[in-house]
């Protein structure tokens, strides 16, 4: 006899979902949304957690700002970088200029660029008077000028739109010359908004911190890279999981449904009785309904994570800024780190597959016990 | 006893709808041996079928066992019986064929738990249609064959396994002369080849042909020698 590797119970099982296309299709349907509404928030939430370390890895290891009894205040420029280099472990800082303030149709990021030292990552510097706005900006594209109002209004024109990989942390943000942001933000000349430091081990941001708030003069708060990714991750965590425990219920409705269709199926118990009639044992029924389970489940993983995936990465997909962080327009270039997938991955397979193969093959099981004449006899005599 | 099924005191209860109890075989014994062809003729209701699925290990008796080449096989646990059930090949009195599946596969459907290579079940169903003349329609849904040829595509399947013990319900009855003898040798045929057949039947073309001097006539519950 010619045996085969891969066993003619799967065969059969295509063979056997190709005997009610509409059933087989809707089932694997039902279960490829399903998969997908579980998976999208949780690789949105992977995703978004892989770009924020990225953005932050770019970022400062920490951020000193400055407080008085009135709550925030500008920090003095040129002295607190001082105060910082002579720290010990500070390898670098520098003074940032940035705030908001009120635009044409809400709340706008501005962020002062210096001309003589602009950060690698602005690709389009504005002069006195200039301003280059983010693509989500809402703004009449026909007119050249732009007016904000903060402790100034200013009108600036505006000489280009830029898409930042930071999209993520900062948006509606506007890159102005650092002198018209002090103006627009009502900072006095030389004073800045906070400091940026770099340290030269990154695992001891923590232990700096206490020499560092030490040596400034007045009181300051400040804020390692570990402390902004955690707030800005449980934050998304926690959408992603609330998005996922909603669902719950739909996964409840899935397994009944399931379990009704089973036992509907195995219910026509002449096919049953008669295939064990013909040689088949239980395992054999019970292997067959669960490859069948088996073949939809893997085409619904598979179809689902793909389509999650698409709707999470595709390049100007905005539904999940508007969706999870009530951002408007606004495409999210999200980072892609193929260890992402595995999470929401297990993730749905537990919550979706996993429960409908138990609903399957616990069905089966307890229908195809029975000895075959009782299932044959109420047809035959 | 070796080689063959064997009715030791085989009695099968069975309940009426109004609720009496019915002795359909009452303290039946008989043997029947391997190599030979063993036909059972009785009137309709005598329990003929309910013999049958007795020896098919399809029903458990009220009382008594079967015993399979020395075997109790109708005491042993559902697991044990569903493999051993592997031996037999069964054709029941109305065809049991799946309507929607081809010819070919319904023929096929003992073989795909064996393990046989998709190509190979193909094969073997094919071969074991042709033996009935039935590879014709061998990829026509069965719902769309005659009664005849869906009797043969049964046979089909009951044979494609080669089993070591074949039970037959009615096999000639929507035959015609020619079919009902090409039928009848290969029944004849199987059992050559060291198989237990037993056959049940009233069709008088396969009762008077004298295909086996093992007849017996099942009345009253109780199977009668007449050869």
């Amino acid at each position: 006899m010619s045996k085969s590797f891969l066993s003619p119970l799967f065969f059969w099982a295509v063979r056997d979902l190709k005997r009610r296309p509409l059933e087989s299709c809707l089932l694997t349907a039902a279960l490829l949304f399903t998969v997908t509404l579980t998976a999208t928030p949780l690789l949105f939430t992977q995703a978004a957690t892989t770009t924020w370390v990225s953005i932050l890895a770019g970022g400062p290891s920490l951020v000193v700002r400055e407080f008085n009894t009135m709550g925030w205040a500008p920090i003095p420029a040129d002295e607190s970088v001082a105060i910082a280099k002579n720290v010990t472990g500070v390898i670098a800082a520098r003074a940032r200029v940035w705030g908001h303030v009120a635009g044409p149709s809400g709340l706008l990021t501005v962020i002062g660029i210096d001309p003589n030292r602009p950060p690698p990552w602005a690709t389009l510097i504005p002069n006195e008077g200039e301003v280059a706005v983010s693509v989500d900006i809402e703004r009449d594209l026909a007119a050249a000028d732009l007016t904000v109002i903060g402790q100034e209004t200013a009108t600036l024109k505006v000489i280009g739109e830029f898409k930042a990989h930071t999209a993520l942390a900062v948006n509606k943000a506007l890159l102005v010359h650092i002198d018209n942001a002090r103006e627009i933000l009502g900072l006095p000349s030389g004073y800045a908004s906070d400091l940026a430091i770099d340290v030269f081990n990154p695992a001891e941001e923590a232990a700096i911190q206490p020499d560092l708030a030490a040596a400034f003069p007045r009181p300051v708060r400040i804020t390692t890279r570990t402390e902004s990714a955690g707030i800005h991750t449980a934050g998304l965590a926690r959408r992603g999981g609330v998005a996922v425990v909603i669902l719950v219920p739909a996964l409840l409705a899935l397994c009944l449904l399931v379990t009704v269709t089973v036992r509907e199926r195995l219910g026509r118990r002449f096919e049953i009785g008669l295939l064990k009639a013909l040689g088949w044992t239980t395992g054999d029924i019970v292997s067959l309904q669960a490859l069948r389970a088996v073949t939809i489940g893997i085409t619904a993983t598979v179809g689902g994570m793909f389509v999650a995936f698409i709707l999470v990465y595709h390049h100007d997909s905005n539904w999940p800024g508007i969706f999870y962080t009530e951002w408007q327009n606004l495409p999210t270039r999200l980072s892609f780190n193929p260890l992402d997938l595995a999470l929401p991955l297990l993730e749905a397979t537990g919550l979706v597959v996993l429960p409908f193969l138990v609903a399957t093959i616990g069905t089966a099981l307890r229908c195809a016990v029975s000895d075959p004449g009782e299932m044959l006899e109420r047809n035959y005599f | 006893m070796k080689g063959g099924l064997e009715c030791h005191r085989l009695t099968f209860t069975r309940q009426s709808p109004d609720g009496r109890e019915k002795r359909v075989l009452n303290d039946l014994n008989a043997t029947f041996f391997a190599g030979q062809l063993a036909l059972i003729a009785g009137e309709t209701g005598a329990g003929k079928s309910t013999l049958l699925h007795a020896l098919a290990g399809l029903l458990r008796p009220t009382q008594g066992e079967v015993l399979a080449d020395g075997e109790p096989v109708s005491r042993w646990v559902s697991a044990h019986r569903d493999l051993w059930r592997r031996k037999v090949g069964i054709v029941f009195q109305s065809d049991r064929l799946i309507g929607d599946l081809s010819a070919m596969e319904n023929v096929f459907l003992p073989l795909v738990p064996r393990g046989y290579r998709p190509g190979e079940c193909r094969r073997l169903a094919i071969k074991a249609l042709r033996r009935l003349q039935a590879d014709g329609f061998a990829t026509e849904a069965v719902h769309k064959l005659s009664g005849g040829e869906r009797q043969r595509v049964a046979i089909a399947r009951a044979l494609v396994s080669q089993p070591s013990y074949l039970l037959v319900d009615e096999p000639t009855a929507h035959q015609d002369g020619n079919s009902a003898a090409a039928i009848a040798d290969t029944l004849l045929a199987v059992a050559a080849a060291g198989a237990t057949v037993v056959v049940t039947a009233h069709d008088a073309r396969i009762l008077t042909s004298g295909i086996t001097r093992h007849r017996y006539q099942l009345e009253c519950g109780r199977l009668r020698m007449k050869g």
